[in-house]
């Protein structure tokens, strides 16, 4: 069964579709990436399947079931997001303290470690925290609460690039040890690409992609070298960006390439190598606005 | 049940703010009456009531207003459901009210046993809010206090709700009803009759009674609001 299934999910607010004919599941124990640009939807869906906000129209499944104001079900999903707000007089402390009733699968002594990790100060206020350490407890709460479903949305604004490797390692390493279903939705797409299995890609509210990492990374390639060849190369594929400067063409397709088209290239003088995951996304979500 | 309760402890895990502030409040109100009426040592009897007991109730709005404002957003992102955390939340409620029911029943009690603190103070005993029988006596303290969480509460979720406009037609819709209401009462002159109804009310039904009533109504009101509020 799969831990979230969507058919057709649509959700507006007025007259703004934020969400249009989504379709999609997510699997046990996969760490997938929800990207796309700002506005894009990743918040409404992940608070959709969190039971934060009420569907239009469609299908959605958590665990089997409606999520919303459905305690069973979000009892085993955690979600973590930056504008999570935290009520006045609560310290560091607290929080941990009712994170560990409210998730069954709580691991304090985790938790504590990662207090640690991150030199957060059990005493003090959560609001006088900065943004960093702010993102750091919502990290540790995330963590430790080992849902079988967690959600991160953006959860490290603030944290320095030695904070953010922490958390990718404390992850990973979590991960592997109790394997779950973690989904990141970050702008920070290369940070994340290693960790990223399955990649899912939303613009403008529709489901742009929805493909395994792996995948997608032999996919969408970089074709350089002489005008007329690269563009030879490139007629039967989707060009879904193209440079030139002087003789000298980059184009960047997207379609299968085996090994006979990757040999057919070299001799034809073409230098073909896979775009990060990060220019992928990019490419693809402008080339989809150029095409309106 | 283990879920409420693991909820409940969303109002008390900061129990100084619960519960420190709303009895640290209240006795300095006392101390500041006590030495008021120390230094008007030739007050004469009877005149010796104060109306500084009414601190609690305001501080205990003000908490049932923060935990809509403030806890209900937060436990909403911890996985909690709309009707889990409002149940936790009545129970935290009427629990409270209950125990400082018994706690300000104990106060009136020594201030009877030491002759209003010594100076004849009404702090406690308060005329009309004085009863003889000490259950009751309990119940009079509790149904105020829950007549003022429910409603405060009902209309922090409205807030939440609706945004300050939802609040503001809120206010506006109520004073429209009322003023109207008041126009054709005037208009009518029903004012005898409702002063003559009021008066002929049962002290324990004005005390207790109506209050507990319009306290359950919005009770349930806060309910349907809730379940559809998103924080």
């Amino acid at each position: 069964m799969s831990v979230v299934a969507a058919a057709g999910l649509t959700k507006r607010f007025g007259d703004v579709t934020a969400l249009d004919d989504v379709s999609f599941s997510l699997e046990e124990n996969a760490i997938y990436g929800l990207l796309g640009r700002n506005g894009a939807g990743k918040t409404t869906l992940m608070q959709l399947i969190t039971g934060q906000n009420t569907v239009t129209s469609g299908e959605l499944r958590l665990f089997g079931e409606h999520p919303f104001e459905n305690e069973q079900a979000l009892m085993r999903v955690v979600f973590i997001k930056e504008s999570q707000k935290y009520p006045s007089g609560y310290k560091v402390k607290h929080v941990l303290t009712m994170a560990g009733r409210l998730f069954p699968n709580w691991d304090e002594e985790f938790a504590q470690s990662l207090v640690d990790d991150f030199n957060l100060p059990r005493n003090r206020d959560v609001r006088k925290l900065s943004r960093g350490m702010t993102s750091a407890l919502g990290v540790t709460v995330g963590l430790a609460a080992r849902a079988e479903l967690t959600f991160f949305d953006e959860p490290y604004l603030g944290l320095d690039a030695v904070a953010r490797q922490l958390f990718y390692d404390r992850l990973l390493a979590d991960y592997a040890a109790h394997p779950r279903t973690v989904v990141l939705s970050t702008h920070l797409i290369d940070e994340v690409a290693d960790l990223i299995e399955h990649v899912l890609l939303l613009d403008k509210g529709k489901l742009l992609l929805d493909a395994p990492s792996e995948e997608l990374r032999g996919e969408v390639m970089d074709a350089t070298g002489p005008a007329a060849v690269v563009d030879e190369f490139a007629a039967s594929r989707l060009v879904l960006h193209r440079e030139q400067l002087g003789g000298t063409v980059r184009v960047t397709l997207r379609g299968s390439f085996d090994n006979a088209e990757r040999l057919k290239a070299k001799k034809l003088g073409i230098d073909l190598e896979p775009v990060s995951l990060q220019q992928a996304v990019v490419r693809l979500t402008m080339e989809r606005n150029a095409v309106r | 049940m283990n879920r409420i309760l693991a909820v409940a402890r969303l109002h008390t895990v900061v129990w100084w703010n619960q519960f420190i502030w709303p009895w640290l409040i209240l006795f300095i109100s006392l101390s500041a009456n006590y030495l008021i009426f120390l230094s008007i040592d030739e007050a004469a009897p009877g005149k010796t009531s104060t109306g500084g007991l009414s601190s609690i109730y305001i501080v205990s709005a003000i908490a049932a207003a923060i935990a809509i404002s403030q806890i209900f957003p937060f436990a909403l992102g911890m996985g909690v459901t709309r009707r889990t955390f409002y149940l936790a939340t009545a129970l935290v409620n009427v629990t409270q009210a209950l125990l400082y029911g018994v706690l300000l029943y104990i106060l009136n009690l020594i201030e009877g046993g030491t002759d209003g603190f010594g100076i004849g103070l009404h702090f406690f005993r308060v005329p009309y809010v004085d009863v003889s029988n000490g259950l009751l006596q309990i119940a009079v303290y509790a149904a105020p206090l829950l007549f003022i969480n429910f409603v405060t509460m009902f209309v922090a979720i409205l807030f939440v709700r609706f945004g300050t406009n939802g609040l503001f037609a809120t206010v506006a819709a109520t004073i429209l009803i009322f003023g109207l209401l008041a126009a054709l009462i005037s208009w009518q002159n029903w004012w005898g009759d409702i002063w003559h109804w009021l008066s002929t009310q049962h002290q324990i039904s004005l005390l207790v009674g109506w209050p507990a009533l319009v306290a359950a109504v919005a009770a349930l009101g806060g309910m349907a609001a809730i379940r559809r509020t998103n924080a």
